[in-house]
C-alpha cells in the first residue's frame, strides 16, 4: 500500500526481523487476488490477497495486516482474507493490528525476534522520519511536475531521492536528506509554467486508493504531467496519527473535521466518509479549482460520500470528478476522463478571471 | 496563388471514423461519416484520398487534431497539431451551433456522455461506466435479433402507440426482458418502441444521473439518427430535443474547430500534418509482449515498409521512449 513499505522496511530492518516486500502490484496480482476473493469485496481487498500470494510464493511466512473497528467492513478484512489464504493451501501466520493491539502485536513480533521495547521505539523513530521524507519526496515532485515543463526530469529526480531513501540507515543521515531534499529539486529545475496557468486539484476519498499509485493508475502524476499540482487528503503519516489519536490538536484532527462536516453529516459512517466531506469544504475554501473523489467499487463509506458530495459541491462552488476504481477499470477511460475535466476546470478559470 | 486554408478534424471512433474539415471562419466545408469495419486505419485511407481528390489544389490543410478513443494512434499517425478527447471535443462543437446549450446528449457505438455547459462553459460531465446499453452496438444487435435495418429502428417506434414495459437497469435484463415479450406475442413496434423507453431511462439514471437537465437540450452521436430515442427522451424529460444538424460527426468538427483554434494562435508555426502521404508505402502493426515485469504489456508497434514508425500501448513508457 504505497509507501508502507518504505516504513516496513526501515522498522524491521532496525528490529532485525527478517521481511519481504511483495513485488510491485502488476496485472498478475489483480489476476490472483480477483480469482480467490469474493466478488463483491472491494479492489483493495482483492490487491491485498493478490500481494500475500505473491509474497508467500517469494518465501514470506508471516503476514502483518492493517485492521480497525470502525463500521466499514475492512475490520474484518485481515480475518477474511487468512481463512482465504489457508483453504487455498498457503501455510503463514497473520498479525493484524488496529489502534487498539498494535503495541502487543509489536511485542508479539519482537518476541519473536528476541527484542527489548526500547530498541522497537527507537526503530520506530527512525521509521517515522523516513516515511516523512517518502512523503516530502511525493509532495514536491507533484508540485515540480505542475509547475515544470520538463516532466521527465522531475520524474528522475524523484526516483533519485527514492533511491537514495533507501539507503538511509542511520538518523544522521535521514536529517542529511530531510535537509537537502528542497535543495534537490530547486537546483535542478526551472520552473518554467506560469504559476496562474497551474490548475490546483484535490484529490480526496478512501485511503488505499489514495495511498497507492498502481490502485490509483498513479493519478497525482498523471495530473502533474497536465500542469496540474494535486494535494491528496490523506499521506500514510496522517493516517498512523489517525489511528493512534495522536494528531489531537492538530487543524486535521478527527473532531475538527466531524465539526467541518457537521452541516452534512452527523453520524460515523466508517472509512474516510467523514474526512472526505470535511476536506471537500476545506479545499473549496482553500481556493482550489476542483476536486477528484477516488474510491473502489463498492466502498460503502464513500458511497455514502458520494451522495451527499453533489450537495456540498454545489453550496461550496466547487467541481468533482468521481472515479470508482475496480479490477476492470480501462486506462483509456480513465484519461478520457482526467484529461476532459482538467480542460474543463482550465475552461472555468478563463471564465472566471 | 494563394491556398485558403482549411482545418480537418478525425473522431477515430469504436464504430466509425468520421471526418470534418472546416474553412478559416469555421464553416463546415466537408464531413464524412466511415464505418471502420474493424479497420480504421484502411478507413481513414480512404477517407483522406478521397478529400484530396475532392478538395484538390484550391485548398491547403493549415491546422489537424483527432479525438474518440483511436485518437492516439491516428493522432501519431498522421501528424495532429492537437490531440483531445472527445468530451471536451463534443462540447466545444455543440458550443459551436447553439450559443445557449445547457446539455448535451452524446450516445455513440459504445459509450454515452452527458455534458453540462453554464454561461460557455462546461460545468460538469459524465461517461457511462459499467454498462454499455443503449448505445450504438447494444441498438445494432437488438435490431438483428428483432430481424429489422437498424436504419428502420426508430419509424417502428414511432408506430407504436403502447410501449411495453421493459426493464432499463440493465443491458442484459433489458434483452431478456425484451425476448420474454416476443415470445407472449407483442407486436414489434410495441417492443421497439418499449426499448426505446427502457434505454432511455437507463442512460438518465446511469449516465445522467444527479446532473440537472435544463433547456436548451441538444442531442448528438451516431445514436441521435434514431427518431424512437429522440422522442423517448422529449417525453421523458419533458423538453424539446435539439438534435444536432451534424450529430454524426459533432466529435470531429469540435476536433476541427480546436485545430482551428490551435493553429490560430501560432501564425508562426507549420502544421504538423502529413496529409494522406502518411499512408504511402505499406502500414502495418505489430504486437508483442513486453516481458519487463508481470504486467506483461501488449505493446503496438506501428510500420511503414516494415521500419518502425513508433510504438504505443506500454505503461511505463520504456518502448515510447527514443520515438
Amino acid at each position: 500500500m504505497g509507501n508502507l513499505h518504505v516504513i516496513l522496511t526501515a522498522l524491521f530492518n532496525k528490529l532485525g526481523i527478517n521481511y519481504i516486500i511483495p513485488p510491485p502490484i502488476t496485472e498478475r496480482t489483480y489476476e490472483i487476488g480477483f480469482r480467490l476473493s469474493p466478488e463483491q469485496v472491494c479492489l483493495p481487498f482483492k490487491i491485498c490477497v493478490g500481494s500475500f500470494v505473491e509474497a508467500i510464493e517469494k518465501g514470506a511466512d508471516a503476514i502483518v495486516m492493517a485492521g480497525g473497528n470502525g463500521p466499514c467492513r475492512f475490520g474484518l478484512y485481515g480475518m477474511l482474507q487468512q481463512k482465504i489464504l489457508s483453504e487455498a493451501g498457503y501455510r503463514f501466520k497473520m498479525f493484524v493490528f488496529d489502534q487498539d493491539n498494535i503495541l502487543k502485536v509489536l511485542s508479539e513480533l519482537s518476541a519473536i525476534a528476541g527484542l527489548n521495547k526500547l530498541r522497537i521505539i527507537s526503530a520506530f523513530r527512525f521509521a517515522w522520519k523516513i516515511l516523512k521524507l517518502c512523503e516530502e519526496n511525493e509532495k514536491l515532485s507533484y508540485y515540480y511536475r505542475a509547475h515544470c515543463g520538463d516532466k521527465a526530469a522531475v520524474d528522475k529526480i524523484e526516483k533519485e531521492i527514492e533511491t537514495l531513501l533507501l539507503k538511509t540507515n542511520t538518523p544522521a543521515q535521514a536529517d542529511k536528506l530531510k535537509k537537502d531534499l528542497k535543495f534537490y529539486y530547486s537546483s535542478s529545475l526551472k520552473t518554467d509554467i506560469d504559476s496562474r496557468e497551474v490548475i490546483k486539484i484535490g484529490v480526496l476519498g478512501e485511503i488505499y486508493m489514495m495511498l497507492d499509485p498502481e490502485a490509483n493508475m498513479d493519478i497525482g502524476r498523471r495530473l502533474g504531467r497536465m500542469n496540474v499540482w494535486a494535494d491528496k487528503t490523506i499521506y500514510l503519516s496522517s493516517w498512523l496519527l489517525k489511528l493512534t489519536s495522536l494528531d489531537y490538536f492538530s487543524k486535521t484532527s478527527y473532531a475538527n473535521q466531524k465539526k467541518t462536516a457537521a452541516r452534512y453529516l452527523k453520524s460515523d459512517i466508517g472509512g474516510k466518509g467523514v474526512q472526505t466531506i470535511a476536506s471537500a469544504i476545506n479545499y473549496a475554501r482553500g481556493g482550489f479549482d476542483g476536486l477528484i473523489h477516488i474510491t473502489p467499487f463498492s466502498c460503502m463509506p464513500e458511497l455514502v460520500a458520494t451522495t451527499i458530495m453533489p450537495v456540498v459541491c454545489r453550496d461550496n462552488d466547487i467541481a468533482c470528478l468521481y472515479l470508482s476504481y475496480d479490477g476492470h477499470t480501462s486506462r483509456t477511460a480513465f484519461i478520457t476522463r482526467l484529461e476532459a475535466y482538467v480542460d474543463m476546470l482550465k475552461m472555468n478559470r478563463t471564465a472566471r478571471r | 496563388m494563394n491556398k485558403e486554408k482549411v482545418y480537418i478534424g478525425i473522431d477515430a471512433g469504436s464504430v466509425s471514423v468520421n471526418l470534418a474539415i472546416i474553412d478559416q471562419n469555421a464553416r463546415l466545408l466537408k464531413k464524412r461519416y466511415i464505418r471502420t469495419n474493424g479497420a480504421p486505419i484502411n478507413a481513414l485511407r480512404t477517407a483522406l484520398l478521397e478529400n484530396e481528390k475532392e478538395l484538390g489544389e484550391k485548398y491547403t490543410v493549415a491546422g489537424a487534431a483527432t479525438t474518440g478513443s483511436g485518437r492516439h494512434l491516428i493522432g501519431y499517425l498522421i501528424g495532429a497539431d492537437e490531440i483531445k478527447n472527445e468530451i471536451t471535443s463534443h462540447a466545444v462543437a455543440a458550443m459551436h451551433y447553439y450559443d445557449d446549450v445547457s446539455t448535451v446528449i452524446e450516445i455513440g457505438g459504445q459509450d454515452s456522455k452527458i455534458i453540462i455547459i453554464e454561461n460557455k462553459v462546461v460545468v460538469d460531465f459524465a461517461m457511462n461506466t459499467i454498462c454499455a446499453a443503449g448505445t450504438g452496438s447494444f441498438l445494432d444487435q437488438q435490431a438483428q435479433r428483432l430481424g429489422i435495418d437498424i436504419s428502420e429502428f426508430g419509424d417502428y417506434a414511432l408506430r407504436s402507440s403502447m410501449p411495453t414495459k421493459i426493464a432499463g437497469r440493465c443491458g442484459v435484463f433489458a434483452e431478456s426482458d425484451m425476448i420474454h415479450k416476443q415470445q407472449m406475442g407483442y407486436p414489434k413496434h410495441d417492443i421497439i418502441a418499449g426499448l426505446c423507453m427502457a434505454l432511455v431511462s437507463n442512460y438518465l439514471n446511469n449516465v445522467g444521473r444527479g446532473k440537472k437537465i435544463a433547456d436548451k437540450v441538444v442531442f448528438q452521436g451516431g445514436v441521435a439518427a434514431n427518431r424512437g430515442i429522440i422522442k423517448s427522451f422529449g417525453e421523458t424529460l419533458g423538453k424539446k430535443i435539439h438534435v444536432a444538424e451534424h450529430y454524426d460527426v459533432m466529435g470531429a468538427i469540435g476536433a476541427a474547430l480546436i485545430a482551428l483554434k490551435k493553429r490560430n494562435g501560432r501564425p508562426g508555426e507549420k502544421s504538423k500534418f502529413k496529409g494522406a502521404a502518411c499512408f504511402d508505402g505499406e502500414i502495418s502493426s505489430e504486437a508483442f509482449e513486453c516481458r519487463g515485469c508481470s504486467n506483461l504489456c501488449e505493446i503496438i508497434c506501428v510500420k511503414r515498409n516494415g521500419v518502425r514508425l513508433f510504438n504505443i500501448g506500454g505503461r511505463c513508457g520504456k518502448y515510447e521512449r527514443g520515438d
